[in-house]
């Protein structure tokens, strides 16, 4: 009893397993818009055009693609631009939501508050990788004169159909123990609570994802469960979603760029996605998995993105 | 006689209470599970003799692992003991209690828990076959939870090791079905599993299990 007694007084809590978000930390950069506090880090010179750079998910975070921001790579965009990276909401730092406040509707609203609140006055570049690159497809459709351009890096499928085609990342092995390990924890560290249900997720997003080729296993700040559970596993699957209407009319030039190793979005799938847009390039990576152009190949991203720059900025 | 043992080995898999063997009777069991993840289980089933036929306490123990990849780091040992609520001509009520360890190890962390589970089910026989819903509830008390390397280099460098109060809580509702060949006995059961709010992943558990009396 005595034993009970000290562990019930001496016990961490389950919070402690997971970084504290911008609610539970004041120090770490946040701006309010549309109903939540997203965890926001903005890098180079004030008053430069804006690079919103939109991660993958939903419920994943901006940490892996930090090389992006790198100052030392040849055509640095953080030398001449403000490189806006932000965990959406409900993910990475940003606050956690319930049911609710999950919902792809609040996400394309936080995403009109947000460059509205960081660029008001001109428009932007978005950079987005995997459903950020689908995020953004989504933006210049519905907001083109705010967007002066859009590098798309191994995007989501934009129609629900596209997205049945491309299939999963996961090869199903019923007793592989990136299926089996997930499912067995559950009755150890149950999902009962936001911080136990990340950490249960992140676990899951240390196992190599087996088609996406990854060279690295890619870091992360804290995925977002109740995102991952409403968003990128229900509402994907069972929406008849369709991203496309008035992407062909977006008058300005972007540009794809597409690992050839990424077996679910990567080159092959992205010439089916090509002709949803009235003028758009396709560039391989040739070696690259899904994060790979974001993470281990950034550099060489930042010279693409920097040459496609130069072309659609006067 | 017979009512008692086809009970027991309706009840002697591993989401229910293994009950009442008669007085002289020794049951082992194995299980194949998807119990949260695939899972195998091996038992045994002793009644007490100075219970007496009627009250039908019984005592019991098993081991599981998980069967992906022969992952006997996922693990759980459970002992426990049941008796008969209530019981007239084909009906028993059973409840149980039953003390458990689990343990996973995983890319992100190793984990232990010790656990209690309060079963209570209700069963009827008809000749060679037994019919039961089940209930459980398990519930973790204490849990030693230690990040893995990766963990920390990769998602919070701050995660650290120690000891946490009430991770986890399972409740099953389920049914079980089982038929009698001989000294032994085949037992299918599924059902309902819930484990937290925020669950992604299917809320169902489901076993095929094999008994056998000497």
């Amino acid at each position: 009893m005595r034993t009970l007694l000290v562990l019930a007084l001496t016990a961490c809590a389950t919070e402690d397993l997971v970084a504290p978000t911008v609610d539970d930390d004041p120090r770490l950069p946040a701006l309010d818009i549309n109903g939540t506090r997203l965890h926001v880090d903005i890098r180079g010179p004030d008053g430069a055009p804006a690079i919103i750079f939109l991660h993958g998910g939903p419920g994943g975070d901006f940490r892996y693609a930090l090389e992006l921001g790198d100052a030392t790579a040849p055509g640095a965009l953080v030398a001449d631009h403000r490189l806006v990276f932000w965990d959406q909401r409900g993910s990475g730092l940003s606050r956690r939501h319930d049911r609710g406040d999950i919902s792809i509707d609040h996400y394309f609203a936080d995403l009109v508050a947000l460059v509205d609140a960081v660029s008001p006055d001109r428009p932007v570049v978005l950079v987005g990788h995997s459903w950020g690159g689908a995020y953004a497809a989504w933006y210049l459709a519905h907001h083109p004169d705010r967007v002066r351009g859009a590098v798309l890096i191994d995007p989501q499928a934009l129609t629900h159909s596209l997205y049945v085609e491309a299939g999963t990342a996961a090869d199903f092995e019923l007793f592989g123990e990136w299926l089996t390990d997930p499912l067995w924890q559950r009755t150890i560290i149950s999902p009962d609570d936001h911080a136990r249900a990340d950490f249960l997720l992140a676990s899951l997003e240390l196992y190599r994802i087996p088609r996406f080729h990854n060279d690295i296993i890619a870091p992360l700040f804290r995925p977002g469960a109740v995102v991952f559970r409403d968003l990128a596993f229900r509402w994907f699957e069972d929406t008849p979603y369709d991203f496309t209407p008035g992407l062909a009319d977006f008058p300005r030039p972007i540009t794809i760029l597409a690992g050839t190793d990424d077996e679910v979005l990567g080159y092959d799938f992205q010439k089916k996605q090509l002709p949803l847009f009235r003028d758009a390039t396709l560039v391989p990576l040739p070696g690259d998995g899904h994060n790979d152009p974001v993470g281990v190949s950034a550099r060489r991203t930042i010279e693409l993105v920097r040459a496609y720059l130069d072309e659609v900025e006067p | 006689m017979r009512l008692a043992v086809i009970a027991i080995c309706v009840a002697s898999t591993a989401h229910a209470t293994p009950l009442a063997p008669a007085a002289d009777e020794r049951i082992v069991y194995g299980e194949l599970a998807f119990d949260g993840a695939p899972s195998t289980t091996i038992g045994f089933v002793a009644g007490v003799p100075r219970a007496g036929e009627r009250l039908t306490l019984a005592w019991w123990t098993d081991a599981t692992w998980v069967a992906g990849d022969l992952d006997i780091e996922d693990n759980r040992l459970r002992v426990g003991a049941g008796i008969d609520a209530f019981r007239t001509g084909r009906v028993r009520v059973r409840g149980g209690l039953a003390a458990a360890s689990r343990a996973t190890a995983n890319t992100g962390y190793r984990a232990r828990a010790v656990s209690t589970e309060l079963h209570l089910d209700a069963s009827v026989v008809v000749r060679r076959w037994a019919f039961q819903l089940e209930t459980a509830l398990e519930q973790t008390w204490a849990t030693y939870v230690e990040p893995s390397s990766t963990y920390r280099e990769l998602v919070y460098a701050n995660a650290e090791a120690g000891w946490h109060a009430m991770t986890a809580r399972t409740t099953r509702v389920g049914l079980a079905a089982g038929v009698r060949l001989g000294d032994v006995e085949l037992v299918a059961r599924a059902g309902w599993q819930d484990t937290g709010t925020i669950e992604f992943l299917p809320a169902v558990y489901a076993s095929l299990g094999l008994d056998y009396r000497f």
